[in-house]
């Protein structure tokens, strides 16, 4: 198998990871796209649960189409998926920083759309450039959400402190770091679309796998969708690591199907 | 000619606008700490920013103005990002278990007189009412409302209602905020007897400072607190804000007010949204940050909302059934909001003698000086179920 073959199966895995999260979460806890049909449109809450479980079972048959590029419009139904979760959890008015919740998941959205570009349309300029995108847009929602004191980022810091360090952390300094936390997010939401490299791609790996494993400690089972779903944080800047240090710039990324 | 019929359609719109603007509307009881000497007066006007008071007495003074002994100044502001005002007043020193009469003036507006019971301050027995989640559907709310209005007028006894959160969508839109206001006057007796309201934050007014300007800053001003101990003779309700830090100032707080209530209290029962024993969704952060803290104090009994369904777990101790030390939630939002089914049924904590269901319903609380009774009552006026809770000896527990 080539490197750059082993490359769109990393891909492949962290999108599938992405769904894989979303697709249970929504069908074991339901989701805000549930809440709208049941609450907003008035739907019955059977058909709106039932409509929310077809969707995720079908993201998930769906998933070993990805690898035939004949079913390349399948990204699509996964781009609107995303878009659809997220959107409603604007609508639902319900959790903290609603108001900018796209921009928060923007790299799970618009995924779907790099896994296109670079899978099936050997287009690697236009799908990285989503990627990019995407995975700005993500840090920069967190680090708002930082920057504002997100309630459950502070209960993060205090209980890691708490538990891993046994330091009873000032609420004063949580928000500090907090503040931190969240401009440096953002610093780098912004420099990964303007000046990326190994340095900016490698903390937002590590910072990406750390955020996202954190769910798994935090919640204990009940975090491991979260994990899942978080895949593209370090996902998408791993990918960009091995793309720029053990592939040709040149290369063409394709699944082993297509050869 | 043509003129004539729109000038007078015109004059007509101003005439309504007028009377519209004139009124004093919204007025509410809200009780924060100290229920038995301290009350909240809170109403609204229409655009008119002007010097407004409260009247009020021991006797009544059949809207006699002149003739009540007492009146405070009213602070008047605007409600967060409207045009409308907002007065509220403070009144101290009151005496406990006693009839306040009161009327509220804005500018040359004067009301109706109105009254309330401040809460006893002994051993007497008393009820309050509890109940959450009224947003999504007003008509349905309405009919709730006038049902707690129906409890209110049939118990006497009832001194308040305990509101777990969640009364609009969206906690920033003042047009759906006045429509609840309007509704909660549906609770009133009909010998205007108001039923003060002990609030607290639902995630469906998030952040939002109407909530403060609705309800008087209970524990606080800002959007980061809202997290208060109301004192009964017997019992204690610590109300607490699931939209903000589970484990920052406010685990400190709830550690020191639950030990304070060992101290003072009979009975300890929280109040908050979002659960930790879910029957609809999962657990909030309350699972981790405040059970083992409810755990440690045995407290009786947690209110909980946010699930649009009706259950009860079992007593639960360190994530255990446990009949002697347990804790047991009850919710969990059933005023008006579409409701859900119970996904969660089939849980450990949800089984008999606790269940999970999908019911409208109000929770009523009457408490003596050695038990209390929880009776959940349905619209329908049916007894759905009963709890007995005994009196825990607290005294080791205090640190």
């Amino acid at each position: 198998m080539s490197l750059s073959t082993k490359l769109s199966y990393f891909l492949f895995v962290i999108f599938a990871m992405t769904v894989l999260g979303q697709a249970l979460d929504t069908f074991y806890y339901g989701s805000a796209f549930g809440s709208t049909l049941f609450l907003n449109l008035d739907l019955s809450e059977w058909f709106s649960v039932k409509i929310e479980q077809v969707l995720s079972v079908l993201s998930i048959i769906l998933l070993p189409t990805m690898m035939f590029p004949v079913f390349k419009i399948t990204s699509v139904f996964y781009f609107f998926w995303f878009l659809i979760v997220s959107f409603s959890i604007y609508v639902q008015h319900a959790t903290f920083g609603y108001s900018y919740v796209l921009i928060g998941h923007g790299a799970r959205i618009i995924f779907p759309l790099g896994v296109f570009y670079l899978l099936y349309n050997s287009n690697n300029k236009k799908g990285e450039m989503i990627l990019k995108l995407g995975i700005s847009l993500t840090f920069l929602g967190h680090g708002i959400s930082a920057v504002s004191y997100h309630p459950e980022f502070l209960d993060y810091i205090i209980t890691f402190s708490d538990e891993f360090l046994n330091y009873d952390i000032s609420y004063e300094l949580s928000k500090t770091l907090l503040i931190i936390i969240g401009v440096i997010d953002i610093v780098l939401a912004l420099l990964v679309l303007i000046k990326s490299n190994k340095i900016v791609w490698g903390y937002m790996a590590i910072w990406g796998f750390i955020v996202s494993y954190w769910r798994v400690i935090y919640f204990s089972e009940g975090g491991i969708y979260a994990f899942l779903v978080r895949a593209p944080f370090w996902g998408i800047p791993l990918f960009f690591i091995l793309r720029d240090y053990k592939f040709n710039p040149t290369f063409k990324l394709k699944l082993a199907t297509r050869t | 000619m043509i003129f004539k019929p729109f000038l007078l359609v015109l004059l007509l719109t101003q005439f309504y606008f007028t009377i519209e603007a004139a009124a004093i509307k919204h007025i509410r009881v809200v009780w924060h700490q100290n229920p038995a000497s301290t009350a909240h007066i809170v109403w609204t006007t229409d655009k008119i920013k002007c010097k407004s008071k409260i009247y009020f007495d021991t006797e009544s003074r059949n809207g006699k103005i002149e003739k009540y002994s007492y009146q405070e100044k009213a602070k008047t502001r605007p409600y967060f990002g409207t045009l409308d005002f907002r007065h509220s007043s403070t009144i101290t020193n009151l005496r406990p278990n006693t009839k306040y009469y009161f009327m509220v003036k804005a500018g040359d507006l004067i009301s109706k007189e109105y009254y309330f019971i401040t809460a006893p301050s002994n051993n007497e027995s008393f009820k309050l009412l509890f109940g959450g989640d009224s947003r999504s559907n007003r008509l349905r709310r309405k009919k709730i409302h006038k049902f707690v209005g129906k409890l209110f007028e049939a118990n006497p006894s009832i001194y308040a209602f305990v509101h777990g959160g969640d009364y609009i969508s969206q906690g920033l839109s003042w047009k759906l905020w006045k429509e609840w206001l309007t509704d909660w006057q549906l609770t009133r007796s009909s010998d205007n007897r108001i039923l003060p309201i002990i609030p607290s934050r639902g995630n469906h007014e998030q952040f939002s400072p109407l909530f403060n300007d609705v309800f008087a800053s209970p524990g606080g001003r800002g959007i980061f607190t809202n997290f208060y101990k109301t004192k009964f003779p017997n019992l204690s309700i610590i109300n607490l804000n699931s939209n903000i830090s589970y484990a920052g100032p406010q685990k400190k707080w709830l550690a020191s007010a639950l030990n304070e209530s060992a101290q003072d209290s009979t009975f300890i029962v929280a109040n908050y949204h979002r659960p930790a024993w879910p029957a609809v969704k999962k657990p909030g952060g309350a699972l981790k940050h405040w059970v083992p803290l409810f755990d440690d104090y045995q407290i009786d009994l947690a209110f909980e909302s946010d699930g649009h369904a009706l259950k009860r777990t079992v007593p639960i101790y360190k994530n255990k059934l446990d009949y002697n030390k347990g804790v047991t939630y009850v919710g969990e939002g059933g005023m008006g909001v579409k409701l859900r089914f119970p996904q969660r049924r089939n849980e450990w904590y949800l089984q008999s003698p606790g269940y999970a269901t999908s019911k409208f319903h109000i929770m009523m609380l009457d408490v003596s000086s050695n038990e209390m009774l929880l009776t959940v009552n349905l619209p329908s006026g049916i007894i759905f179920d009963q709890i007995k809770f005994n009196k825990r000896n607290r005294k080791k527990l205090i640190k």
